[in-house]
């Protein structure tokens, strides 16, 4: 059996859903509010790419107490703001994204 | 995926509310950082979230049809969470197996503990930094240090060597002995380990080999300069009095132009907050790799205090990076605060403490081979980690207390704040070095606060804020209908 043809709109509406189901973004949206969720670094790209960004001057230090599920190799919270700007001033949170994406 | 929960959802204890505009709500549940923009509607939403606390599910689904839709994104952010759930993550040990085993290391050598200008801010107390005798650390000292924390390092870690003084270019030979021990003889014996180089340096001198050596070993570079020069030479003068900024900022270009990598740093003090957003353009013109504004220290290594009239208003202070950063001066990755602020965010990262200091992360190693936590407590004593070459150090026990006291979890001022795993107390120099002081005037004790967790809270906020403006963008640039529109009728608001 022959599905309907999705109309314009529809498809509109699909293709919205990819697009912000790749940038993890979700929208509810009612007659009193829209809500949608932020997009965070890490999320979205690691979603959509799989090339290693991850800058290798990039120091980590980490002051995590659990690490996320998968852990990134560099953490660009180190412990003064003088080695977090000649070490990890590049890209920090590219750095986290690409070793999230690596692993993922 | 909606989670099945049958005895219903309770609001984060983690839930942080941020309201903007007329009608803007931003909700964040800083204990996993998946934050919910309520781009319309704030109240409504408020009165949703407070009705739909305690209901599972199904509950929720039955008194709310048309806004199940919103209690599952409730529930995917953590906005609600399990009744039953626990959000805390005290820690009993830090070094349960009674050594340090940092992932990373930035490792600083204070090779020269003299320096040839004269700050008015100045770190280095004459006591503890010995200024008047000139020391320098000699090569025994240096090769032992990078060896012993290469060693320490788990496989696959990476350790940044930082050249630091005082101003390390008055040992320039030892940094380039430096470079090569690591190269010739760690690199090879350590072959799973990843040494990079950098130099806190000046420049108001250059050696004639400097660009060589540091384009052999990329090394990257930090500067400080503090604005142009009317506002630089009013803060940084020269050892004789004498202006610094032509000589710096001629070192700067010239090594910029090399091809080497220099970040340029501003400490910002009462001179210069007034003029933020001009000194990130001065930095860009001048073409560094990144800029950063870090608020002036307010105590020296000698525990002198800083004269109250130095200290930047942190009002004022906020509302210049701010600024900064809103207009665009700089990529948002390459501004500090907000490049290492916003790592902080990541989803699933949660911080204990507010840095790595009291993990053992960021040891200082000066010239008589003594180690302390944070370039910031060099020289006071009760922070003294032991010393490299007699074998005391690392007493572990002095780190333990730091981290054990200083945990958010812990601490009197952070364990009901909403915002503790978002920031993980601040940079813990305030409260290490004021608090309890009685000869801190009030003025310098608000300050110490205020680096400490005003300044922290706020920066994290702008930059919840600027993800959620990008967001809204996203969606706004991608018009359609919305995703969901099953709630089309609110019976609640």
């Amino acid at each position: 059996m022959q599905g309907k043809k999705p109309s314009e709109s529809e498809s509109k509406g699909t293709s919205r859903r990819q697009f912000l189901k790749q940038c993890g973004i979700a929208v509810v949206a009612a007659a009193a509010y829209e809500v949608m969720s932020v997009m965070m670094p890490g999320v979205a790209e690691a979603t959509t790419s799989s090339v290693p960004l991850c800058d290798t001057s990039c120091v980590s230090s980490s002051n995590q107490s659990v690490p996320p599920a998968n852990p990134p190799k560099c953490v660009c919270t180190s412990g003064c703001i003088d080695s977090c700007i000649s070490g990890c001033q590049v890209n920090c949170t590219g750095c986290i994204v690409s070793s999230t994406t690596a692993k993922s | 995926m909606t989670e099945i929960n049958n005895t219903g959802y309770k609001i984060s204890k983690h839930l942080v509310f941020l309201e903007r505009g007329a009608d803007e709500l931003l909700l964040v549940n800083t204990y996993e950082c998946k934050p919910l923009l309520i781009s319309r509607g704030r109240e409504c939403v408020k009165k949703l979230l407070q009705a739909m606390e305690g209901l599972n599910r199904a509950a929720a689904s039955e008194k709310f049809p048309n806004d199940i839709a919103l209690f599952d994104l409730f529930t995917e952010h953590h906005i609600l969470i399990p009744a039953d759930k626990q959000e805390c993550d005290e820690r009993q040990d830090f070094f349960p197996d009674g050594q340090l085993q940092p992932q990373g290391i930035s490792l600083y050598l204070l090779l020269a503990q003299s320096c040839n200008m004269a700050c008015t801010y100045c770190l280095n107390g004459a006591k503890t930094y010995k200024k008047e005798k000139i020391i320098q650390m000699d090569e025994k000292v240096a090769f032992h240090a990078v060896e012993y924390f290469v060693k320490q390092l788990v496989s696959g870690g990476q350790i940044e060597v930082c050249l630091f003084g005082g101003e390390p270019l008055l040992n320039w030979e030892l940094g380039k002995k430096v470079f090569q021990y690591c190269e010739e003889k760690l690199k090879p014996q350590y072959p799973d380990k990843h040494i990079v180089y950098a130099i806190t340096s000046n420049l108001s001198i250059l050696p004639d080999d400097f660009i060589d050596v540091a384009k052999k070993y990329s090394v990257s570079v930090l500067c400080d300069i503090d604005g142009p020069a009317t506002l630089h030479n009013q803060t940084r003068p020269l050892i004789n009095g004498g202006p610094s900024y032509e000589q710096i900022a001629g070192h700067v270009k010239k090594l910029i132009a090399a091809g080497i990598r220099v970040s340029l740093r501003t400490t910002v003090t009462s001179v210069n907050v007034g003029h933020i957003s001009e000194i990130a353009k001065h930095h860009k013109a001048l073409k560094g790799a990144g800029c950063a504004f870090v608020p002036v220290n307010p105590v020296n290594s000698d525990e002198q205090l800083l004269p109250d009239d130095l200290l930047p208003d942190m009002g004022v202070m906020l509302r210049g990076i701010t600024a900064a950063y809103k207009a665009g001066i700089w990529d948002k990755t390459k501004l500090l605060p907000f490049s290492i602020y916003a790592s902080k965010l990541i989803p699933g990262n949660r911080s204990v403490l507010g840095c790595g200091a009291p993990y053992g992360n960021t040891p200082v190693v000066t010239a008589e081979s003594d180690v302390y936590p944070c370039i910031y407590l060099v020289g006071i004593e009760k922070y003294n980690l032991g010393n490299l070459m007699d074998g005391t150090y690392p007493k572990l026990e002095v780190l333990r207390s730091m981290a054990e006291d200083y945990q958010v979890e812990h601490r009197v001022d952070c364990k009901n704040c909403n915002w503790r795993y978002a920031c993980g107390g601040g940079c813990l120099v305030g409260p290490l070095t004021i608090k309890g002081r009685e000869d801190a005037t009030p003025a310098v004790k608000q300050y110490g606060e205020d680096i400490n967790c005003r300044y922290t809270k706020e920066i994290l906020e702008e930059i919840l804020w600027q993800m959620a403006l990008e967001t809204k963008e996203k969606v706004r640039k991608n018009e359609m209908s919305p995703v969901s529109d099953k709630g089309t009728r609110m019976n609640f608001c």
